[in-house]
């Protein structure tokens, strides 16, 4: 998982839920964090918006900050 | 058997930023909070009068992550009903299911501001779709879910459109809920942001919206008044906390006053055109069902728009149903102060009529100075005329577009 994808998480869900971004790990809990599956969709909708991505539907169902950003890794742009 | 039903709690959003007790001292006292607003909107900026809660932010008042789901509407009539709920003696940290309590909410516009956005993004970024949250921000039950979700009420969440008497229904259908047993205790109320450049230009289309620049604009609105020239748009929520009268003695509420009647109906004659003879028959369903005649009721709060045709049908409609007593009954109308909160405009009336009957003193129509002949035959209050009136029962109207009109019937809780 690159750091890039991470941060760029812990940066959207200081702005958008207010999380501290010290708690935003690979391993935390999608639930403990708040996201529900509306907030998810959100957030990969903010990744495409940000790196101008298609990023496809979901078809699993994430559980941690790791699963959910596995969805869209491959389609962030290397620097 | 029905049920009274006490109005046990109030709240607003102030445009002022204040508090409710100072917005309805400011209306007491005739106050205008109507100001020139204008913004750099593209093609076109706006500059009208208006009523804008410029200080209103929802994220330092209901704290993130709340409010990230939420369209300004919803913010707005969430503040009102939250401040509602405290001022009836309940705690807003206590979510705990509440299976006899629910909220029944007016807007006419819903969450259009956040539609208009996604349209700008499209159009003029070419963003291809839209944040899914737009979905659940935009609809026009949004508000009434908020306040369910936030406050644990799972009797009902309902929400009313209809156009500009869409908070009186509602507050109307909660009463009934209660009257009828069906449930305890309701949130009732309206919120409505439209202050939204497609709103903006469709309202001035229509040309029924009064103009004005810094210095004109507090006096922009003038019901009733030989020089009136339209209306003016105002955004905002009030909330009222309807109560089983039992329910509300049990825990020693203080009662600021009855919700004895509603009564609605459709003109069914015209999309714009007011039409006394459907007023006249909303208003007389209302005082049936609160059981009082004409004589029991000391002050009308208009729906007065300050438009050409809407003034004369009122009171035209006001004089047959009070006949002989017309020409002593007061009537004001509140807008020439907060502006027309559209779908909300019923929610604010009805809290400062309550507020009336409980204090013993009603608002005068401000900006009303010469009043027009066709819009004679009643006490119309003006800003210096003696206001203090002890009251038995008081009306409040709101007659929208598409005929529907709904009227609510308040009393004295002693």
């Amino acid at each position: 998982m690159s750091n890039i994808a991470l941060e760029t998480m812990q940066t959207l869900l200081k702005e958008r839920l207010d999380i501290d971004k010290d708690k935003v790990t690979l391993d935390a809990s999608l639930e403990d964090l708040g996201i529900d599956s509306l907030m998810q969709i959100e957030l990969l909708f903010d990744f495409e918006d940000k790196y101008k991505l298609k990023i496809p539907d979901l078809t699993e169902k994430p559980t941690t900050i790791r699963e959910l950003l596995a969805v869209v890794e491959p389609f962030i742009p290397r620097p | 058997m029905k049920r009274r039903v006490a109005i046990t709690g109030v709240g607003l959003v102030d445009p002022l930023g204040d508090s409710i007790h100072s917005f309805f001292d400011r209306t007491i006292r005739g106050e205008s909070s109507i100001r020139h607003y204008s913004t750099n909107d593209i093609p076109v900026p706006i500059s009208i009068p208006a009523v804008h809660c410029a200080s209103f932010d929802g994220d330092a008042i209901l704290g993130k992550p709340r409010t990230i789901s939420m369209d300004r509407f919803s913010q707005m009539g969430l503040v009102a009903a939250f401040d509602a709920w405290t001022n009836a003696g309940f705690d807003i940290s206590d979510k705990s299911h509440k299976p006899d309590v629910g909220v029944s909410w007016g807007t006419a516009l819903g969450g259009t501001r956040i539609y208009e956005q996604g349209l700008k993004e499209m159009w003029q970024n070419g963003r291809e779709r839209l944040p899914p949250l737009a979905v659940v921000m935009g609809m026009n039950n949004a508000c009434s879910s908020h306040i369910a979700i936030q406050l644990g009420l799972g009797n009902s969440s309902l929400s009313y459109t209809v156009a500009c008497s869409s908070a009186s229904a509602a507050i109307g259908e909660a009463y009934r809920r209660i009257r009828d047993g069906e449930a305890s205790v309701m949130v009732a109320g309206g919120s409505d942001t439209p202050l939204i450049y497609g709103v903006i230009r469709a309202w001035d289309g229509m040309r029924v919206l009064s103009p004005g620049d810094e210095k004109t604009s507090p006096n922009a609105c003038r019901p009733f008044d030989i020089s009136r020239s339209g209306l003016v748009l105002g955004e905002g929520a009030a909330a009222l906390i309807l109560e089983d009268w039992e329910h509300a003695v049990a825990r020693n509420a203080t009662i600021i006053a009855e919700l004895a009647g509603y009564g609605s109906n459709c003109d069914h004659t015209n999309l714009v055109k007011p039409d006394s003879n459907g007023q006249v028959a909303a208003i007389s369903l209302a005082l049936d069902d609160a059981s009082v005649v004409p004589k029991d009721i000391g002050y009308i709060n208009a729906h007065g728009t300050a438009t050409v045709e809407g003034d004369p049908s009122e009171i035209d409609a006001l004089r047959r149903v009070f006949s002989n007593q017309a020409k002593d009954l007061a009537v004001s109308s509140t807008k020439s102060t907060h502006g027309h909160l559209m779908g909300a405009s019923g929610a604010i009336e009805a809290v400062i009529t309550a507020l009336s009957i409980k204090n013993g003193v009603v608002p005068p129509t401000a900006n009303l100075n010469n009043i027009d002949p066709t819009c004679e035959g009643v006490r119309h209050i003006k800003v210096g005329d003696n206001n203090k009136l002890n009251l038995k029962a008081a009306i409040s109207n709101s007659f929208a577009f598409g005929g529907s009109n709904a009227v609510l019937v308040f009393k004295s809780a002693h």
